[in-house]
């Protein structure tokens, strides 16, 4: 156990700061866009990751101009991500400005891994170590100990950037129409204001400060290619614990999570991860909006472009669907090992979207953390195979039940929220899934993982597993689909398009909600539980940030206004993931342009794309 | 001398989404004239304001301002060329105290009238002279709706669109925005006021087009609608 000395206590203090500093400079930048725009932007991370790439190069082209040349470095770097800023705005968002607000998010994401494999061919994977800054060098004596005093630096930058915010904000008119439009852009519009230059700018800003925290990060910490989500998701936190649109609750909840962190390295340092994430799953427990957020910032995040109308199938697509099922069941009779474990885990994704797909096509919920459920369902089977050694009946029930007693809970905290800040949350809850599995190594195995998890004979053949999947799928989709067309999935539905007049017919909305949080999280761990037995191991990768993108790309892709939707974009998000790995150097960023050319090209999906196709065609017929 | 009317709207259409709201709109606001825009809730009086300034596609048809084809133009030029909007649901910015609400909507004035300035509008809005540096969310519901016109003024349009300027307003506010309305009636600013107020209408508008289901019924006087209680009855569920 530590002991507390008033010089730790201090120097962890002046450790929290410092972070919380840094940590503001993205957040503030994040709650500006997001105010104005609408738009979440997973991208932050990335032009703080930019920033400190562009000023590493600055520095060291500018070195011979000492002082000078470090701190126009700085500034150099933070005003071309400014302008990068500007050019993401231009080139992708203008052009969803009308669509659901999650498509712009699933954007940035594209953007995400476009600029890491953009930064990887640029500065190649070693970390990068950046100059000291001039003038800024030494130390100063706390108590027995040497404290840095750039530290001491970026303890200032955090409240005199709030401070300039701040002016910025009540003396220029670009400030004035900042909040103006914080509050109403339509109207904002509608009294003359040019939107686009608004939202330029703003970009401009938000970028450019998210390049200055990179860029002064320099002397800190050695520049690397996992700096952009590490920190994008921190500064989510922070903006959300702050309350979405308050700059002051962004500083404020900066400072708790920096000091948490630097306390809880020192106490707790098996559960700092959690700590972070644990501490905005209570704060928004208890002040739904975060701490200096007002609900009016909470507009709903739109998950569904136009009321969908489900159908029932066809009887031609029934057919179809049959003779898929019946020529993946005879795939043993004439394919190859490689291609069924293929399916077999194509028809496990498709399971993970479906799920997914239940909760925000049919509930309007758009959970970020889907991968969580995926992830305890895959963990729960591992383990009851491994370490408790129960039967495959048993484990494949475990998955569900684990997934589904998680989904529970997560959905008692989230369903009380609504939009980015569900979608928010629900991050959250799944972050604190993922560093559980991450740091409770005597369980998990921590980053090794848990290994040998192969189902047992018969399943344990390649035809044997795929059999087993088939049905097990078979059956998770086609409850799935009886769920969305029963009288629970029409109160789901209801719930969804029309809160109020729902509940004005008795459905008790936030009840019907949760069910459906909790029926999608144990679905997600029928997937996650099969997964586990396809790849035979089990990691925390399974609960990260990029499983869940996945499950969103994956609904998306197939189409949110279908049911068949995210079966098919399960296939072909599959297939072309497993694809591009196998043979692609820079498939991230391919992966990237696909969901930037999916989004602005292509919104309603495959199946949207095709039923027009084929709503043309019948129309033809009709008239020839 | 046949002068172009300041606002001309020729067989508009209007979709949200698969649904037909508007159906071959047509009607024209002269220069200095009050149009009354009547009809039932849902008639489609918003939707007309609303496409005329661009804020929803109009899907066939023309609007013309002062002879301009504005069909189809972002919303903000809309506003810069001359054309002031005033929300049916007020939608001030509570959070920004009224002179910073005032500030928002200020665009120099294009023509030789003489621009609205804080002082001026203080003089037709007493009320907001006593609160400028209050925040607007603080206001009164009447504050709030002067506030909301007093903005769109600033930006020294030459046509207004006002929807709904009475709702939920007390009878002896009402009164006071007619007042305002007529003052700035004298000021020559053309004026289309969306509306179910019959004794607010009678008070101000010169003429009457009344809408039901997006078709246009009826176009004449506002006298005449006055006079005509079978219009209405029939149009409005008004005696
Ligand atoms: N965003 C929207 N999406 C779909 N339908 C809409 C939308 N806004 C309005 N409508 C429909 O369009 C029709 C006309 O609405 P509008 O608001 O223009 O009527 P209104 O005459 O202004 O009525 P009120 O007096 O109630 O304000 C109504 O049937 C309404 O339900
Ligand atoms: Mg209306």
């Amino acid at each position: 156990m530590t002991v507390l000395t008033p010089d730790i206590i201090l120097i962890q203090a002046l450790n929290g700061l410092a972070s919380a500093s840094s940590l503001f400079l993205v957040a503030s930048g994040l709650s500006i866009i997001f105010g104005v725009t609408r738009v979440v932007n997973f991208a932050h991370g990335s032009f703080y990751m930019l920033g400190a790439y562009l000023g590493w190069s600055l520095t060291r082209h500018l070195a011979s101009f000492g002082a000078f040349g470090f701190w126009g470095s700085v500034l150099g770097a933070a005003l071309i991500v400014g302008g990068i800023g500007i050019l993401v705005e231009m080139l992708v968002l203008r052009r969803l400005r009308r669509a659901p607000e999650l498509y712009p998010l699933l954007a940035t994401f594209g953007v995400v891994l476009i600029v890491q494999d953009a930064a990887l061919a640029i500065w190649g994977p070693e970390d990068l170590l950046g100059p000291r800054a001039p003038g800024l060098t030494g130390f100063v004596s706390i108590f027995a100990s040497r404290f840095p005093v750039y530290e001491l630096f970026l303890i200032a930058v955090g409240p005199l950037l709030l401070g300039g915010l701040w002016l910025l904000f009540r003396r220029t008119r670009f400030g004035l129409l900042v909040r103006a439009a914080t509050q109403d852009r339509e109207m904002v519009a509608a009294l003359g204001v040019d939107e686009r230059r608004l939202f330029s700018n703003v970009f401009f800003l938000g970028a450019a400060l998210a390049g200055l925290g990179g860029a002064l990060q320099l002397p800190r910490e050695a520049v690397n290619l996992n700096m952009d989500v590490s920190v994008v998701v921190e500064a989510f936190v922070v903006v959300v614990v702050g309350g979405l649109g308050s700059l002051v609750g962004a500083y404020v909840a900066a400072v708790l999570i920096g000091i948490i962190q630097a306390f809880g390295i020192l106490f707790l340092p098996k559960v700092t991860l959690v700590l972070v994430f644990l501490v905005m799953g209570i704060v928004l427990a208890v002040r739904p909006f975060g701490l200096f957020g007002r609900s009016a910032a909470s507009e709903g995040l739109r998950t569904v472009a136009q009321e969908s109308v489900l159908r029932p199938l066809s009887t031609s697509s029934r057919i179809l669907f049959a003779l898929c099922v019946l020529l993946i069941g005879a795939m043993p009779l004439f394919a190859g090992g490689y291609a069924m474990g293929i399916v077999a885990e194509l028809l496990i994704l498709a399971v993970f979207a479906a799920s997914l797909h239940f909760l925000m096509g049919l509930g309007g919920m758009a959970s970020f953390g889907h991968a969580a459920f995926f992830g305890i369902g895959a963990y729960g089977a591992a383990l009851a195979l491994t370490a408790l050694q129960w039967p495959i009946a048993a484990c494949l029930l475990a998955a569900p039940l684990g997934a589904g007693l998680a989904g529970i809970f997560a959905g008692w905290l989230c369903v009380r929220l609504s939009g980015v800040y569900l979608a928010m949350l629900s991050l959250a809850v799944a972050q604190i899934a993922w560093a559980t599995s991450f740091q409770w190594v005597e369980v998990t195995g921590g980053d090794n993982g848990i290994l040998g998890v192969w189902p047992p004979p018969p399943f344990a053949s390649r035809s044997g597993f795929l059999l087993l999947t088939l049905v097990l799928t078979a059956a998770a989709l086609a409850s799935l689909r009886i769920a969305a067309f029963s009288p629970f999935g029409y109160a789901l539905r209801a719930a969804r398009d029309a809160p109020r007049r729902a509940e004005a017919s008795g459905i008790h909305v936030r009840a019907t909600q949760w069910a459906a949080f909790a029926i999608a999280a144990a679905f997600a761990g029928v997937a996650g539980g099969l997964y586990a037995l396809a790849k035979g191991s089990v990691f925390p990768t399974y609960l990260a940030i990029s499983k869940s993108v996945d499950a969103l790309i994956m609904v998306l892709l197939g189409g949110i206004g279908s049911l068949t939707g995210p079966i098919i974009g399960a296939f072909a998000f599959g297939g072309l993931e497993a694809e591009l790995m196998a043979s692609a150097p820079f498939w991230r960023a391919i992966l990237g342009v696909v969901i930037l050319a999916l989004v602005i090209v292509a919104p309603s999906g495959i199946t949207g794309v095709l039923g027009r196709q084929i709503g043309k065609r019948q129309k033809s017929a009709a008239s020839a | 001398m046949t002068q172009a009317p300041v606002l001309s709207v020729e067989a508009l259409d209007v979709h949200y989404g698969r649904a037909k709201i508007l159906h071959g709109i047509s009607f024209e606001a002269k220069a200095g004239e009050i149009v009354a825009l009547a009809g039932r809730n849902g008639a489609g009086k918003s939707t007309t304001l609303k496409a005329i300034m661009g804020l929803v596609p109009a899907w066939a048809g023309r609007i013309a301002f002062e002879g301009q084809d504005i069909t189809g133009l972002d919303t903000y030029r809309i506003a810069r060329m001359g054309v002031g909007f005033v929300p049916e649901d007020r939608r001030i910015f509570t959070d920004l105290t009224v002179a910073e609400n005032l500030a928002v909507g200020a665009r120099p004035a294009k023509d030789e009238r003489k621009a609205w300035s804080v002082e001026r509008l203080v003089a037709v809005f007493p009320n907001l002279g006593r609160s400028l540096h209050r925040s607007a969310g603080h206001l009164s519901g009447g504050e709030q709706q002067m506030l909301t016109i007093a903005r769109t003024l600033m930006g020294n349009p030459r046509l207004i669109l006002i929807d709904e300027p009475s709702e939920g307003l007390a009878p002896v506010i009402v009164e006071e925005m007619a007042q305002a309305l007529l003052a700035l009636k004298r000021d020559k600013l053309t004026m289309v006021v969306s509306e179910q107020n019959l004794n607010l209408l009678a008070a101000i508008a010169d003429s009457a087009v009344l809408l039901e289901r997006g078709l246009v019924r009826h176009v004449g006087p506002m006298s005449e609608l006055m006079s005509d209680e079978s219009l209405r009855v029939r149009y409005l569920a008004l005696p």
